[in-house]
């Protein structure tokens, strides 16, 4: 392609995705800023009829108000890591080391909660364990969605390996199972896990379909709080419930890329 | 003999083990809800007859009407991501662009935005009070609009998008460039005969994916169709949040945005697998 | 026919030279074979002459036309790359008809003339195959078919023996002779096998850190290195250090010896490869060496000697008999010694040092 034509299209193209990817985002924290500070875009200060909660009091105000919310989400994406490395991993690796007939089925299957509209996931369950309702079937639904991610990177790492031929080296030095898997497999999954348990923590984070549907009434997660804001308050405090939310997930999701990367580039030379 | 030593120390039986608490949670939550959703679909309520609720999904307009919004602007946008990130993609894999480590970051930031972010983002921008109108007096309500939806939809396709047609097009042997230039091939034949057969099933995929992704996006559409567009998971919603609940329509149009997420995915996997046998 | 010339090539990239100041020709119908140790630049001098990299001076010629502004795609040359980069979504057929296809030719025309190209190698029977399917030689034909199915005035091969193995590479080396030959097509072979350079070569060019240090017939370039590396690389050499005397000899450690060529005054190498010695005729004549290693190589016995601080390799014939520690004479054949130029810091070779006495 080098530097023709179709390069600089390409690179057009790109600077227009980068402009509708970054603009919103760098408005909204504008304006929370501004909002923090009390000031509109022409100079005014911005009033919603609620002064009182102009400055950095909408933060203060956001997390007395919402913060169970807040820490209900932020236990959500903690459990769900927790229990994705304790169901994932070990799957991923009787997967991949001790196949059994239907192996391939499995993987599919796991694979099959990510092609699901989450709004129909949460119907489901609903309509499955009627009784059941509030944290636990929200659990069960962020579980549905994330046990999938950590499995396809771990799924994607051991792939990259010869299992075999460590496991031959670890024997013929005099290691047994279980220092094999302690000193051999888990050091070399451990980006792998740490990229994994990222991208469970973000999707988990900020999932809102499913949770949505099946908490309403009680204590939500963190997006619910979000969309409380959107439709009731003014513009600054839903502005800064953004930027609350986007302070947990945009560092998450960069650590996921670039520990990602690192990982591209070994599977590239491996 | 290195053979046999691997088959040794493989043990099913220990494989089976380790998926099991895997399996039971998928039947749990995915298989035994399907079933009690397609036994609640078919349950048309007293007196009605099994297929009431599906055809009640077809025929009322407003309900119809949902479907083919939701499937029509889906695909669109699909198409378009799927066409634009192409050239962010190609830069990206060839490395043609300095800074690629910082623009593989931008482009993937929106992975993890709940579709209610990306719908607020968007109002932030272009609604009625939007910085875009504000600033240039332009765009004003935007956000609202069938284009705004698919802005939405775009915004948080373009990095799933790239991400996938970067590491497919990390797969094609660059030495077949080198083949083709060599053997006489201009750009287009250069891309028609060897880089979209290659990379055809990579491009399918992808759009499955993106349909699949815009397809069941709840936050999107509950915050940018308040002039009164129809999408189905709206309407899904919506019988649950406005009683009384119809569960059987209920259960009908969450099958049917199941189905036509998995359908298109499958479908196009199974029409380019077979090529490649 | 066509012939090909570079001009004072030269590309660098950063602050390595890949190639600096390379001139040569060409001829027409003949193999060149551009041999050199990876990092000479070889692969950068093909790819300048494909027109896949473009340098930073000099020109490319064909028949005297400048092609340097050409961009690849419409050069016409034919390229085997060592990978051999076969289409994988094509079959065997529509690989070799690619370049034809490219032009414009109707389908019927192409695939008749594709597979007259895959019978020149002998691959007709594959047409149909799956590019996943072959073998490692087979793929490599379908390569080559590929780069001659549209007559291409220059055949450019990047290494195209070296992924396969010793028994199929001899076999196709005699194969591919034949086939350029058949061809008359002007062909410029890559590789860092000597021995593969010799035996398909017209032409040596002989590389080293992107500069050309020597160009001829091989059987010229064997038996008059133009220095020391040229001389160790293309086949086993002794290195003897010594300074030039009176225009026909060298004083070395083993004492004067005669030289074909006029010797460079002072410091300089006197070359003799292992075949060059033989053991003294006359009972005083020649040096007296120590054996120190004997190698049967089946058709020769090859001997590793110590004389004057001077680990020697002999090639003697094989009904030779001695034992290792055992003394002999040796003297080199009449007409055979070489002097080369010895660069200041330029030391015998470490496998050519001994402290035995």
């Amino acid at each position: 392609m080098r530097r023709g034509l179709w390069w600089w299209l390409a690179c057009t193209v790109t600077i227009g995705l980068v402009v509708l990817v970054l603009s919103p985002v760098l408005t909204v924290v504008t304006i929370a800023l501004m909002a923090a500070c009390g000031i509109g875009p022409d100079g005014s200060p911005w009033l919603t009829g609620r002064d009182e909660i102009l400055g950095l009091h909408a933060y203060g105000y956001l997390l007395t108000h919402y913060g169970s919310w807040l820490l209900f989400s932020l236990a959500l994406a903690v459990g769900s890591v927790l229990v994705c490395l304790a169901v994932a991993v070990p799957a991923a690796w009787g997967l991949i080391r001790h196949p059994f007939p239907g192996s391939r089925w499995v993987e599919q299957a796991a694979a099959l909660p990510l092609s699901l509209p989450g709004l129909a996931v949460s119907v489901g369950l609903v309509a499955a364990f009627p009784a059941v309702r509030g944290p636990w079937l929200v659990f069960a639904g962020h579980l549905l969605f994330t046990i999938p991610f950590m499995l396809r990177v771990t799924l994607d790492a051991l792939r990259g390996y010869d299992l075999i031929a460590w496991e031959r080296a670890s024997a013929s030095l005099g290691a047994d199972a279980w220092r094999h898997a302690v000193w051999v497999v888990l050091p070399n999954l451990r980006h792998a896990l740490v990229t994994g348990s990222l991208l469970v923590f973000a999707v988990s984070w900020g999932e809102f379909n499913v949770s949505y549907l099946l908490n309403h009434g009680r204590v939500q997660t963190f997006p619910a709080a979000l969309y409380d804001t959107f439709a009731n308050d003014g513009l600054p405090l839903a502005a800064a419930a953004t930027v609350l939310f986007l302070v947990v997930v945009i560092p998450v999701s960069l650590g996921v890329q670039i520990l990602g990367r690192g990982r591209t580039a070994v599977e590239q030379g491996a | 003999m290195l053979a046999d030593a691997s088959l040794l120390t493989q043990r099913p039986a220990l494989g089976l083990l380790l998926c099991l608490p895997l399996v039971v949670l998928l039947a749990a939550l995915v298989m035994w809800p399907l079933v009690q959703l397609v036994l609640q679909s078919v349950d048309g309520g007293p007196g009605a007859p099994w297929w009431r609720a599906w055809s009640d999904l077809v025929s009322v307009p407003r309900h119809r009407r949902a479907l083919l919004t939701s499937v029509g602007l889906s695909a669109a946008a699909a198409i378009v991501s799927t066409a634009l990130c192409l050239m962010p993609a190609w830069l990206l894999a060839r490395r043609l662009i300095p800074g690629g480590a910082w623009l593989r970051m931008v482009l993937a930031l929106p992975m993890s935005f709940s579709g209610l972010i990306v719908g607020f983002l968007l109002i932030v921008l272009i609604g009625r009070a939007g910085a875009l109108p504000a600033l240039t007096g332009l765009g004003s309500g935007l956000a609202y609009t069938l284009t705004g939806l698919v802005l939405a939809y775009l915004y948080f396709e373009v990095p799933r998008a790239t991400l996938t047609l970067e590491s497919a097009i990390r797969t094609l042997d660059p030495q077949l460039d080198v083949a083709a230039r060599s053997l006489g091939a201009r750009p287009w034949q250069h891309a028609l005969f060897v880089v979209l057969p290659l990379l055809g099933p990579a491009l399918l995929a992808t759009l499955a994916m993106t349909f699949a992704v815009s397809l069941g996006s709840f936050g999107v559409a509950l915050l940018l169709s308040v002039r009164g567009i129809a999408l189905l998971p709206l309407e899904l919603f919506m019988q649950y949040m406005a009683p009384p609940t119809d569960r059987a329509l209920a259960a009908a149009m969450a099958l049917t945005l199941a189905a036509i997420a998995l359908g298109v995915g499958v479908g196009l996997r199974r029409l380019v697998e077979p090529r490649y046998a | 026919m066509s012939t090909l010339t570079v001009d004072h090539l030269g590309k660098r990239y950063g602050a390595a030279c890949a190639l600096d100041d390379v001139s040569m020709v060409f001829p027409a119908g003949r193999i060149t074979a551009v041999l050199g140790p990876s990092g000479s630049g070889k692969s950068t001098l093909l790819m300048a002459i494909a027109g896949l990299v473009r340098p930073d001076a000099g020109l490319v010629r064909l028949d005297g036309t400048d092609i340097t502004g050409l961009p690849a795609d419409r050069r016409g040359f034919g390229l085997v790359q060592q990978s051999y980069a076969l289409f994988p979504h094509l079959d065997v057929l529509a690989n070799a008809a690619f370049g034809l296809r490219c032009r414009g030719v109707a389908r019927p025309e192409r695939e008749r003339r594709s597979r007259i190209a895959l019978d020149r190698l002998g691959i007709t029977h594959l047409a149909a195959r799956g590019i996943r399917q072959l073998s490692g030689g087979e793929q490599q034909r379908v390569a080559i078919a590929r780069a001659i199915a549209y007559d291409p005035p220059i055949l450019l091969l990047d290494e195209p023996l070296a992924a396969l193995d010793a028994q199929l590479r001899s076999g196709l080396r005699a194969e591919l002779r034949r086939l350029v030959t058949d061809l008359g097509v002007t062909t410029v072979l890559v590789t860092h096998d000597q021995s593969e350079a010799m035996e398909l070569g017209d032409q040596l060019a002989i590389l080293r850190h992107g500069r050309l240090v020597q160009l001829g017939a091989p059987s010229a370039v064997y038996a008059r290195p133009a220095d020391a590396f040229v001389g160790r690389f293309l086949g086993a050499a002794n290195l003897i250090p010594g300074t030039g005397v009176n225009g026909h000899a060298v004083d070395t450690a083993l004492g004067r010896l005669l030289v074909a060529n006029p010797p460079p005054i002072g410091a300089c190498w006197a070359m003799l490869r292992p075949e060059d010695l033989q053991v003294a005729t006359a009972a005083d004549g020649g040096f007296q060496a120590q054996c120190e290693q004997r190698l049967h190589l089946g058709d020769r016995l090859r001997l590793q000697v110590g004389v004057a601080g001077l680990r020697l390799t002999v090639d003697l014939p094989n009904d030779y008999r001695i034992e290792p520690g055992e003394s002999l004479r040796l003297e080199p054949k009449p007409g055979r010694t070489i002097a080369m130029p010895r660069l200041p810091d330029e030391e015998s070779p470490d496998d050519q040092r001994t402290t035995a006495p």
